[in-house]
């Protein structure tokens, strides 16, 4: 398949979805876990949830980007056991972890201000 | 299968397979998601065709499903599992606060209502504490119990043991860790030869005393078991804190010292600390000695250590560990029949008992028991008035609650959960309330201990000691969640059946309306009822209180000054102290101003149950197994009846002539003589003395009865035995003067006693109307003002509560009110139908509290001697007094009714 193949529009928003959404992991994450420490079903039924369903996370990426993190010291796991439950494991966000969301909200906003201001994307 | 077992089996393939507790996550992640698709409604085929498709593409990523952080797996400790429950009882107190800082009217009425109940509760409470229930302070009180061997007839020493019979307790028990043995003694105490003597309450005690109480010296030691072996070798002594500090300036050089006791040079070895206030709730003893130096100290002329039948000491034991009270009864009862009969003489028709520190203050103060009771039911009936106010005002909040736990509901938060937020809540505004209320208790604890302290002698060391401490506000503590339950309970409950989506819809009452208003109705008749037998319960005391004062004591109460001596502080012999008073007495009938003087054991109402005599009187048959019965008595010389205007009604009074050696005799009063030889002439008959081998008196005299012991006391027989002839070392002068103000007495009183000795200190000087006032008015008085306080304090409460459940009704009936008076209800209709719904209430709650007041007064007249029966005015002024108090209540929002403007209320809804 020749390269301007690329361009063809069915493909292009095909491979824009996936950048914005291998990108937006992370920040998706770290701004759920700013409000409370959460376990990964958790995380992945909110983003779905507060997305309506157009970020329906593939759980298949969820644990690897978290394990990502993780070993960058993005984020915490612990396991936790409460009374009568079953004990899970619980993420909570470090220092790193919040100094990171601080400027890849910066970075987001500047994207999609550029985005607007070029395409206008949104109404201002 | 298991969630985890499938995850395994579905990453079996790939290489390298994922760590145990990444397949542990993804396990939960797989059930989680099956239960939330089985929750929205799927099948059990659909909910596991989407986990199947998500353990597929996690097989097909398995190799990103590493976790490579060197870090161990964490396991959070429980420490952090307990914060994070922390956390979230933290956000209920948080909700909870929110939610009264939202209604400060509500928050402050309900908090202030719930503070005065509490506190009345905290203040009785530490009054209690000090009275009768606060535990001995030594190590491990509990372990501690006393021992008393009594007789079935005898009242007078509550079961002491003699020091022989404690002795060979001691000696052969195998339950105890130790038996102690301690006395009062009443002691000149000087700090040098020259130094003043002043009269103080001391301790007589076995040498391991401190030892077996746990209780450490804060200077110097306590007692070696050398020290407590042979009668009078080693005068030592242990001093009390108190003593120490106030007497002594705290001055620790005083160890290796010198105090002088009864004129004796005593080596200070010690100081007791400053948490341990002796052996009862009383006494703050000045010293403490080793009982062997009691022969010395009383200069007796025997050894009363050695005397089997001369029951003294009061014994206590520190039970082993794991031995319970029942098994050292057992035991001791065993080695009790053997002391029977070794020493049948002594020992005969007594029953050894075991009883812990409660039981023997109870067995040993019933009276005291009993108000402590009555006062914490009348406090309680205060608290729960307080409650019901509460509990009335949140119902009141329900219908705005109503919806908001119906949106909570629908929320799904679980009714648990909602149960536990709402009692949060009233545990929030109880305890808001318990801190409240212990500045309440701590005015009323204040007022305690000044009132309190006012009724004991001022110059010994005795303590009524009512204090702001732990137990009180652990106590209070306890109350407040004790409210918390009282007041939340029922509102939560109520909250919590309520239906989501009529809650939702309605903006009427609808049928959970009605059943409110019924609650809060009941709880409306509840406090009125409650108050009726609180006010009825003061009024009784008030009519008691006033039968009190006007009762005749029977003697003088004016002209009289007395003060108490005791010789053997001076460790006088019998022929000194006869000396000694028949000068006093002489020189005092010298003084100007002074009409007569007299010599009694004990002045009249300061007789304690000590003054009782075993009596047989001449030709009367006791029942079976009873062989003599005690008969309280005085010892008083051939002044007193006359002095104190005792009526002689028969007979004469003591004369000169009735000395030690001549005709022994003996004058009682009209109780006895009517118990003993009814419609007989007493003068002439005999009575015997202790027991049938006792001697004979012959009774010379009938007196008036009078008050002896409490100024309630029903009419008790009564005998006195001439000074003469029974001489004794302690004695109090009574003097009348010319005046009738007999205090400017008191200096040359005290000149007369020191030209006669120097060394020989007098106490307990005071007026005797002052006494009375101390003695006869003052305890009543306190329980009654205390009564009363509660009284109005119960009043006001229930008024509120009712002042609420009307205008809150009224506010509910304001469209009903308007369509009234549009089809024409009249101002004053509208008036009596609020002002009848008032009633209702007021009268339902006066008859069930007549029906109650009945079986309290009951109570009251068994409890307090003296109190009788509710007098009929009683029973009339405070249902009269009710009546118009609520009416007075429903007045204001009856008038605020009747100015409903009926167009603006039909509007409104």
């Amino acid at each position: 398949m020749p390269a301007s193949c690329m361009l063809c529009p069915h493909m292009g928003i095909n491979a824009l979805e996936r950048e914005l959404k291998r990108g937006s992991t992370e920040v998706l994450i770290l701004a759920l876990l700013e409000e409370r420490d959460r376990h990964g079903y958790d995380l992945a039924r909110l983003i779905d949830e507060r997305s309506g369903g157009a970020i329906s996370f593939h759980a298949a990426s969820l644990y690897p980007t978290l394990y990502r993190m993780e070993e960058k010291d993005l984020i915490e796991g612990r396991w936790i056991e409460k009374a009568g439950q079953r004990r899970r494991r619980y993420y909570r966000l470090t220092a790193a972890g919040r100094k990171a969301l601080a400027s890849q909200r910066n970075v987001w906003e500047t994207f999609f201000d550029a985005l607007n201001r070029v395409a206008r994307i949104r109404h201002a | 299968m298991d969630w985890k077992t499938r995850v395994r089996s579905t990453l079996a393939a790939s290489a390298p397979i994922p760590d145990d507790d990444v397949i542990e996550e993804l396990a939960n992640h797989a059930r989680a998601m099956y239960e939330t698709a089985r929750a929205d409604g799927d099948s059990h085929d659909a909910a596991d065709r989407r986990v199947a498709d998500q353990l597929e593409r996690w097989r097909f990523d398995a190799s990103a499903l590493r976790r490579t952080s060197r870090r161990p797996p964490a396991v959070t400790p429980p420490a952090l599992v307990a914060a994070s429950h922390f956390t979230g009882l933290l956000q209920e107190i948080r909700h909870a606060w929110r939610m009264l800082a939202r209604n400060p009217g509500f928050t402050a009425v309900a908090a202030l209502s719930v503070a005065l109940g509490i506190g009345v509760n905290s203040a009785l409470f530490s009054f209690h504490d000090a009275i009768l229930l606060r535990p001995l302070p030594v190590l491990d009180p509990d372990a501690i119990v006393t021992v008393t061997a009594a007789s079935p007839d005898d009242f007078s020493f509550l079961g002491r043991l003699s020091y022989p019979n404690y002795r060979d307790l001691r000696d052969r028990t195998q339950s105890f860790d130790g038996l102690i043995a301690d006395q009062l003694t009443l002691s000149s105490v000087a700090r040098s030869r020259e130094a003043v003597r002043e009269m103080r309450l001391g301790m007589l005690v076995s040498g391991n005393f401190f030892s077996v109480l746990g209780v450490r010296p804060v200077l110097g030691r306590g007692f070696a078991p050398e020290e407590d072996l042979v009668p009078g070798r080693h005068p030592v002594v242990v001093l009390g804190y108190d003593f120490w500090k106030n007497n002594l300036a705290g001055d620790p050089s005083i160890v290796n010292g010198v105090v002088l006791i009864n004129g004796i040079d005593f080596n200070v070895i010690g100081v007791a600390p400053a948490r341990f206030t002796g052996m009862d709730q009383w006494t703050r003893p000045a010293f403490y000695v080793p009982l062997m130096m009691a022969p010395r100290l009383g200069a007796a002329p025997e050894n009363p250590l050695e005397e089997r039948a001369l029951r003294s000491v009061e014994v206590r034991g520190r039970l082993k560990s794991g031995i319970k009270q029942q098994r050292a009864q057992a035991e001791l009862t065993t080695l009790w029949t053997g002391l029977q009969q070794e020493y049948p003489e002594a020992n005969n028709n007594r029953l050894i008992a075991v009883r812990t520190e409660l039981q023997t203050r109870i067995r040993s103060n019933p009276a005291n028991a009993i108000i402590s009771l009555m006062m914490t039911v009348l406090a309680a009936i205060v608290l729960i008035i307080a409650c019901a106010n509460v509990a009335n005002l949140m119902l009141g909040r329900a219908r705005v609650r109503s919806r908001e736990v119906a949106i909570r509901l629908a929320l799904g938060v679980s009714r648990m959960r909602l149960l536990r937020q709402l009692l949060t809540e009233s545990l929030l505004l109880a305890l808001l309330s318990g801190a409240l209320g212990l500045g309440f208790a701590y005015g009323g604890i204040r007022f305690f201990s000044s009132t309190a302290q006012s009724l004991v002698p001022a110059d010994l060391s005795i303590v009524i000691s009512p204090q702001l401490d732990l137990r009180v506000v652990a106590f209070t503590l306890l109350t407040a969640i004790v409210s918390a339950v009282l007041f939340g309970l029922a509102p939560a409950w109520q909250s919590l059946k309520t239906q989501v989506v009529p809650a939702l819809k309605s903006t009427g009452l609808g049928e959970i309306g009605r059943q409110r208003t019924i609650g809060r109705n009941v709880l409306v008749v509840a406090q009125i009822a409650l108050s009726m037998v609180l006010l009825i319960a003061v009024g009784m005391l008030q009519a008691g209180f006033r039968r009190t004062l006007a009762l005749d004591p029977g003697f003088r109460l004016d002209h009289l000054m007395t003060m108490s001596l005791d010789t053997s502080s001076a460790r006088y012999t019998p022929v000194q102290t006869h000396e000694f008073y028949r000068n006093l007495v002489d020189r005092s009938r010298g003084l100007p101003g002074v009409v007569s003087a007299a010599l009694a054991d004990a002045i009249p109402l300061d007789r304690g149950l000590g003054s009782r005599k075993a009596v047989i009187p001449e030709g009367h048959q006791f029942p079976k197994g009873q062989e003599n019965a005690p008969v309280a008595s005085a010892i008083v010389d051939e002044h007193y009846f006359d002095t104190t205007k005792t009526a002689i009604l028969r007979g004469r009074a003591f004369t000169a002539d009735d000395r030690d050696g001549s005709r022994l005799v003996v004058i009682v009063n009209e109780v006895f003589a009517e118990a003993y030889w009814p419609n007989q002439n007493p003068i002439g008959r005999r009575v015997r003395l202790n027991d049938s081998q006792g001697p004979w008196l012959e009774v010379v005299g009938l007196v008036k009865t009078e008050k002896y012991n409490f100024i309630t006391e029903p009419p008790t027989p009564f005998l006195y035995l001439p000074f003469a002839q029974h001489e004794k070392p302690q004695m109090s002068l009574l003097v009348e003067s010319v005046d009738a103000d007999a205090a400017p007495l008191a200096s040359p009183l005290r000149d007369v006693v020191k030209a006669l000795d120097v060394n020989q200190p007098v106490f307990n000087m005071r007026t005797f109307s002052s006494f009375y006032r101390q003695q006869a008015v003052g305890p009543p008085l306190l329980v009654i003002r205390v009564a009363a306080a509660m009284g109005l304090l119960g009043l006001t409460l229930a008024l509120v509560g009712l002042y609420g459940l009307v205008a809150y009704s009224v506010a509910r009936r304001t469209r009903e009110i308007g369509i009234r008076m549009a089809i024409g209800a009249e101002r004053s209709d509208v008036v009596m139908m609020v002002l009848r719904q008032g009633m209702v209430l007021a009268i339902t709650g006066i008859l069930l509290g007549g029906v109650a007041s009945v079986a309290v007064a009951r109570l009251l007249a068994a409890g307090m001697a003296g109190l009788g029966a509710a007098n009929a005015a009683t029973y009339i002024v405070v249902p009269l007094l009710l009546i118009s108090l609520t009416l007075a209540a429903s007045y204001f929002p009856a008038r605020r009714a009747s100015k409903v403007d009926p167009l603006r209320a039909l509007r409104y809804e």
